[in-house]
């Protein structure tokens, strides 16, 4: 009962003798969740915007490759002589946009953001289960952020040999300029990220687990919990094995040992020392931590989805237990469908059978979940807000992205699929647009929570729907010069005869990427303004059931001034029949005639025949498919 | 108030496990990981050195044998301070940390004549010759499990402090059961890495 | 809102403008000249193939589609925010706006995917497949393909279709339905059904291109990597490639094939090497001293260049980075040294390694292979990781240091035949490195030439070989299963010297 007494520890506090926190305390080294998920969301911003603008720099390159630009080398200096990007920094600002968007945009910004913000307000506690720690974690990221950016301050540059960092490349200094004191300093970061992750991930677990309130079992958690719950799981399972592949790599450049190297001859230095290594050791190592990361960035913002959709669909979530499952299905499967990023490194190849057989099964669970979000939309009363409209454009990524999986998890077409751009089309859509969306969604949707402002809706429209079709447009040809065998990574093409038919198509590409980044300008703008100059928002502006808008929008350390809320019910009844307004929120005390079913759902036995079936052809069509399973009826 | 809320009958209580204590477990969790991974690379490594005729066996220094009964005794002393604790005898809680603190600087110093005996055996880090992999192996095994054992010291150095101020006590055995859960952990960890060397051949 | 319709206008027709420019070279300057730039470095590339004047059309198209786009919104919003306005009801204009732009992109997306499909899918290779296997690879492919599409149609026009048959009436509520099971069972059996079927038939494809070739029928060849280029070698006239070590790669030798004159002008190399290393690190501060004396006289000079280059070998030698490097060097001299010596000593090993089998060998930059005749890549590489990619043939393997891979299969179409096929009289196949190696990646190929029996001897008898004797070998019959390899041979590796030379 210790959490109880803390809890009410907290309240006295707050109640009587609460007094203004210094500055330093309040803004800098907060140990307030709400606080430090803002300086997540700041970070991650931030970060992102120099992870897009690196992209257009090298989207320029491969759209003009024999055009200067004078622009780049006033900001780049001798990394762009004469306005032309050098291939040894076009391979830097590749790898470092690769690391910024996985690792601080997507994994920090999007899962640090919204578990800091969500997790005790949802479950209904008053701070973090370690709040010191959650500090501690954000300000390790902090630290890596700068080291990693720091980086771009040395003479031989950042490092370089893609953000997989495989050795022997990125183990030789001599083999690159990069893989110099620039991957040291992105070793260094990486280890400052995980520390920051793991001591996140602990924090999140534990609150989950330990710190719901009142009636808060884990079947009435709405799905971002269970969202953040399995990314801790997959952090707190995966992120050490990076470590300790990390450390290796660092023992291997600094320390002279070869767990990764071995019978290499370098040009102008001759045959190395080093034996009995082996360089897929480390490949091995980091796709067990890559591919649970994949789903690390993706989780949360299916999460995030499934909150949106059902609140601006009005609507309960459709299958909730099913969206459960199948969450915890793909984390599970993430485990050990590793090896599909190596199939053509000369592995066993009934290896290869296994892990193709593990991966075709992931897309089981996530079609479940498309098709339950699709399900959720059907017979709504869709709201567009901004928050939906990213929602929706998620599950449009999800599914576009997710088919070409299909080709990519098997191993006979991995053949000639593996590293060409139609991997690059792939997973820009699935974990890179969907991502990305699903925080964007996030922000527009808990933005009112956050800042006690409301976002410009009509900006809101603008930057979502130049966005969605600058990525479609950047992304959807792309498989196609995958299909014709373009190689990624690829400084310039025009040394390559066959693809100059592609040039144009890079030209189409740049061009929308440009248009997509600069209406994220829209975002930013309308981020800043309504911080300070947006209308104030009400309590619960989106008439959500959730536990967060229970509490007040002023920043309040402890979250609710006075007891923490009970709740009465699973976070998804909207548009109940027995109800006048169409949302129930969760702490609202229920009557007592209402039937709980296992997964936290009131049955509506006497009410769902009073649903209007069979009316519309198109419900014909739906109730036919399940009327297929009753034998009774037929 | 909190302890106002009036709770309804059919709404479950939700379990309390002490959050701190959790949090403990999955650093737990989360280092058996990273020690997982350093396992299965020493066994792929193992399997393909010795295929390919590279791969030294030689026996462990018998220093390290020596610190697995010093991490035994930490072990034991710790659980005796935790269940003095529980019984309220108090007063014997520093005599007891400072004992274990000992014992654990012990620990260290026989890792480092273990590691001074390796090297004397010509078994390096660096790697000069392909049979050395073996051994880089063992040097990472230590030495993360030294930093390891360094975040202990610290627990049991504050676990001085605390318990001469007389705050562990029966009714406040949190700090000392994140103490003992961590040590166990620790010395279970190094028998079982020692076990692992011994055995995987 | 007005100023963010202008500005997302300005953007589309700064869009519009880069596009029309690639479309016509004459305009090329402005674009070059809203970037900043002097007009006067720029030559367009101009890759002449037939698609070019269509597929500039097509960007012209793009560009109209997304000004039309951005009037439409702008319009509309403008208009039906005011009218909410004055009607003083629920604004819901922002969400009738944004139902409507839904059944537009659904449309549009699916008239752009049509387009995408007519347009770029002829350039990509499906259908075209220059290898036994590849046939089996492109009918996985189009499996694949259409199960995809078809789920690919039916869940974005469903998605898109819901989100503007339900978006938000004032008199309406949402139906209360939280779950139905056997829906959920149906869209998980169906899902799991397809993909079972797509499994087995990609187990079924994998199988044939990797369990099943059959390797001892097929011609052996090396593809040696290295930064950044390739080498191939074949067995020459004894039909057996020759063993090979990292350790025996010289500028003489860029293979490092087991060749005892090479080597042995290799260990004197490393002798004189090793020599010059110790007189340097002896010499370091007389060295010093002297470059110090050759600043003083750069400094009057009015070219600073050698100043700082000087400053910095002066800095390397102070801060002991020199020593360091120089004792490096020693140790890996030396150790090189003492490992062929190691070799030399075990009498089994030496002679199965200098077996006179690598003399014969032919190293070419091109790649050779005979039509409707099986192959066997063996892949070595000399430092990093790279990636041997034959888009056409289907074939992708990775070359690592230290690991040997391989990979089988039979080119079916000539060169002479794709030219004529794809009408194109300069296509040539490549070979590809498709892995993240260092600065000229892009630049890392080699050609592959696929020709009848008869030209390819000729082509044969007209190579060197590495370090024989005799000037060119005899014609070389190659459908001999005889084929042996010794490759990659470790200091002490006796049981797998046996192992490699049991096959």
């Amino acid at each position: 009962m210790s959490t109880a007494t803390i809890q009410t520890g907290h309240a006295n506090h707050d109640a009587h003798e609460h007094q203004e926190p210094s500055f330093v305390r309040k803004y800098i080294f907060s140990t307030d969740h709400k606080m430090i998920s803002k300086q997540f969301l700041i970070t991650g911003i931030i970060m992102g915007c120099l992870g897009m603008f690196m992209s257009v720099l090298f989207r320029l390159q491969l759209a003009w490759p024999d055009q200067s630009f004078g622009f780049m080398e006033t900001i780049l200096g001798t990394w762009a002589k004469d306005g032309k990007l050098d291939p040894n920094f076009y391979m830097a600002l590749v790898t470092i946009h690769g690391t910024i968007m996985v690792f601080y945009v997507l994994t920090a910004g999007l899962s640090g953001t919204f578990s800091n913000l969500l997790i005790p307000l949802q479950v209904g506690a008053r701070d973090m289960a370690s709040p010191f720690m959650n500090m501690l974690s954000y300000w390790f990221f902090f630290i890596s952020s700068v080291t990693l950016l720091s980086s771009f301050f040395i003479e031989t540059g950042p490092a370089s040999s893609g953000w997989t960092v495989y050795p022997p490349l990125s183990a030789l200094p001599k083999a690159m300029p990069g893989s110099g004191l620039g991957t040291t300093l992105w070793l260094l970061a990486i280890v400052f990220f995980i520390v920051s992750s793991l001591l996140g991930g602990i924090n999140y677990i534990s609150t989950i687990l330990n710190m719901r309130t009142k009636g808060m079992s884990m079947n009435r958690m709405p799905l971002t919990l269970w969202a953040f719950f399995f990314t801790a799981i997959l952090g707190v399972l995966s992120f050490p094995v990076l470590l300790g592949g990390a450390l290796f790599l660092i023992f291997d450049r600094s320390f002279g040992t070869s767990f990764y190297l071995s019978d290499i001859y370098l040009q102008g230095i001759g045959a190395l020392t080093n034996v009995g290594g082996s360089p897929i050791l480390y490949q091995h190592l980091f796709w067990f931590l890559g591919h649970p990361e994949v789903y690390i960035i993706l989780l949360p913002a299916l999460g995030i989805t499934s909150e949106v959709i059902a609140t601006n669909a009005r609507k309960p979530i459709f299958g909730y237990t099913a969206m459960v499952i199948s969450l915890m299905a793909i984390a599970f499967l993430s485990f050990i469908v590793w090896g599909h990023h190596m199939f053509i490194t000369g592995m066993n190849p009934f290896l290869g059978t296994v892990f193709m057989y593990v991966t075709l099964i992931i897309a089981v669970p996530s079609a479940v979940k498309t098709f339950n979000y699709i399900a959720t939309l059907w017979k709504g009363n869709i709201r567009f807000t901004p928050a939906m409209l990213f929602a929706i454009g998620l599950v449009s990524f999800f599914i576009s992205g997710g088919l070409t999986g299909i080709y990519l998890g098997n191993s006979a077409l991995d053949i000639n699929l593996h590293d060409t751009y139609f991997v690059v089309a792939h997973f820009h859509l699935v974990m890179g647009s969907a991502a990305i969306f699903g925080m964007m969604s996030g922000i527009y949707h808990w933005f009112p929570r956050m800042f006690g402002k409301m976002m410009n809706n009509t900006l809101g429209y603008f930057h979502f729907w130049f966005t969605f079709i600058a990525a479609y447009m950047v992304f959807f040809p792309m498989h196609f010069m995958g299909l014709a065998g373009v190689p990624r990574r690829y400084y310039q093409f025009t040394l390559i005869p066959e693809f100059g038919v592609w040039m144009d198509v890079n030209v189409l590409i740049t061009v929308s990427a440009i248009i997509g980044a600069l209406a994220q300008i829209l975002f930013l703008y309308n981020f800043f303004y309504s911080i300070f100059k947006g209308k104030k928002a009400v309590q619960n502006p989106w008439e959500s059931n959730t536990l967060e808008w229970t509490a007040p929008v002023k920043h309040l350390h402890g979250n609710w001034p006075g007891a923490i809320p009970t709740v009465y019910r699973g976070a998804y009844e909207y548009s109940r029949p027995d109800r006048e307004e169409d949302f129930y929120p969760q702490h609202i005390p229920g009557n007592d005639n209402e039937h709980v079913d296992d997964h936290g759902y009131i049955l509506p036995t006497p009410v769902r025949k009073e649903i209007p079936v069979a009316e519309k052809p198109a419900t014909v069509f739906f109730t036919s498919f399940s009327r297929l399973f009753s034998f009774k009826r037929a | 108030m909190a302890n106002s809320i009036q709770i309804p009958n059919n709404q479950k209580q939700v379990p309390v496990i002490n959050p701190a204590l959790f949090t403990v477990w999955l650093l737990i969790v989360a280092s058996i990981m990273l020690f997982a991974a350093f396992c299965s690379a020493y066994i792929v490594h193992q399997t393909d050195g010795q295929l390919n005729n590279n791969w030294k066996e030689f026996a462990l220094p018998l220093e390290f044998w020596l610190s697995g009964g010093i991490v035994i005794l930490t072990s034991v002393f710790i659980e005796w301070a935790f269940q003095a604790a529980k019984k309220d005898n108090i007063n014997i809680l520093p005599a007891l940390f400072t004992i274990t603190m000992i014992l654990a600087l012990a620990f260290c110093l026989s890792q480092w004549f273990g590691i001074q005996e390796m090297i004397s055996k010509g078994l390096f880090f660096r790697n000069e010759n392909s049979d050395e992999i073996s051994s880089s192996f063992v040097y990472v095994f230590v030495g993360v499990h030294v930093v390891h054992i360094f975040f202990g010291i610290c627990l049991l150095f504050a676990g001085i402090f605390k318990s001469a101020k007389l705050k562990i006590h029966k009714k406040n055995l949190l700090f000392i059961t994140i103490c003992k859960t961590y040590w166990h952990f620790l010395g279970i960890l190094w028998l079982y890495l020692l076990l692992f060397l011994y055995f995987a051949k | 809102m007005l100023a963010v319709g202008a500005f997302m206008l300005f953007a589309a027709f700064i869009a519009f403008n880069k596009v029309y420019d690639i479309a016509s070279p004459s305009t090329v300057v402005q674009s070059a000249a809203w970037f900043g730039v002097g007009d006067d470095k720029f030559e367009p590339v101009k890759v002449q193939t037939t698609e070019q004047t269509l597929s500039s059309n097509i960007n012209w198209s793009i560009a109209i589609f997304v000004l039309l786009v951005v009037l439409v919104i702008a319009n509309v919003f403008d208009i039906s925010g005011l009218a909410a306005r004055l009607s003083g009801k629920e604004n819901l204009s922002g969400n009738n706006v944004n139902k409507y732009i839904m059944i537009i992109f659904l449309i549009l997306g699916f008239i752009g995917v049509y387009w995408e499909f007519s347009h770029h899918g002829k350039y990509t290779l499906l259908r075209n497949s220059s290898s036994e296997h590849g046939v089996e690879y492109d009918s996985m492919f189009n499996v694949t393909l259409i199960l995809t599409m078809i789920v690919f149609v039916i869940t974005q026009a469903l998605l898109f279709w819901f989100s503007f048959k339900y978006a938000k009436s004032p008199n309406r509520k949402a139906v209360y339905h939280a779950h139905n099971n056997k829906l959920e069972v149906f869209w998980t059996l169906i899902p799991a059904i397809v993909l079972t079927f797509l499994v087995l038939k990609g187990h079924q494809t994998w199988r044939a291109i990797t369990y099943n070739a059959d390797k001892s029928k097929s011609q052996n060849i090396e593809i040696f990597a290295y930064q950044f280029g390739w080498k191939a070698r074949y067995a020459g006239a004894d039909k057996i490639l020759g063993a090979a070590d990292y350790k025996y790669i010289s500028g003489a030798n860029p293979l490092g094939i087991a060749v005892k004159s090479e080597v042995e002008k290799l260990k004197l190399e490393l002798d004189t090497a090793i020599m010059n290393d110790r007189k340097a690190l002896k010499d370091l501060n007389s060295s010093l001293s002297q470059l110090r004396i050759q600043l003083e006289l750069y400094k009057g000079l009015a070219d600073r260049t050698n100043v700082v280059i000087t400053d910095k070998e002066i800095a390397r030698i102070v801060s002991g980075e020199v020593k360091d490097e120089l004792e490096e060097s020693i140790r890996r001299k030396s150790k090189q040294l003492e490992r062929m010596k190691a070799i030399e000593d075990n009498k089994t090993v030496f002679a199965t390694m200098f077996n006179n089998a690598a003399d014969d060998d032919v190293i070419s930059t091109e790649i050779h292979l005979i039509e409707n005749r099986p192959v066997t890549f063996i892949f070595r590489s000399r430092d990093i990781i790279h990636s041997a990619f034959l888009p056409y043939f289907r074939v992708q393997m990775n070359v690592v240091p230290g690991m040997m891979t391989q990979f089988t299969f039979t080119p079916t179409k000539s060169t002479t035949k794709i030219r004529s096929e794809k009408n194109d009289n300069t296509f040539d196949y490549y070979l590809y490195c498709n892995k993240i190696c260092g600065t000229s990646h892009y630049n890392m190929k080699i050609k592959v030439i696929i020709e009848s029996e008869s030209a390819y001897n000729t082509w044969m008898q007209s190579q060197k070989t590495a370090f024989g004797k005799e000037a060119a070998p005899m014609a070389v019959p190659v459908s001999l299963p005889s084929d042996t390899t010794q490759m990659r041979l470790d200091s002490l590796p006796v049981n797998k010297l046996q192992r490699l030379t049991s096959r």
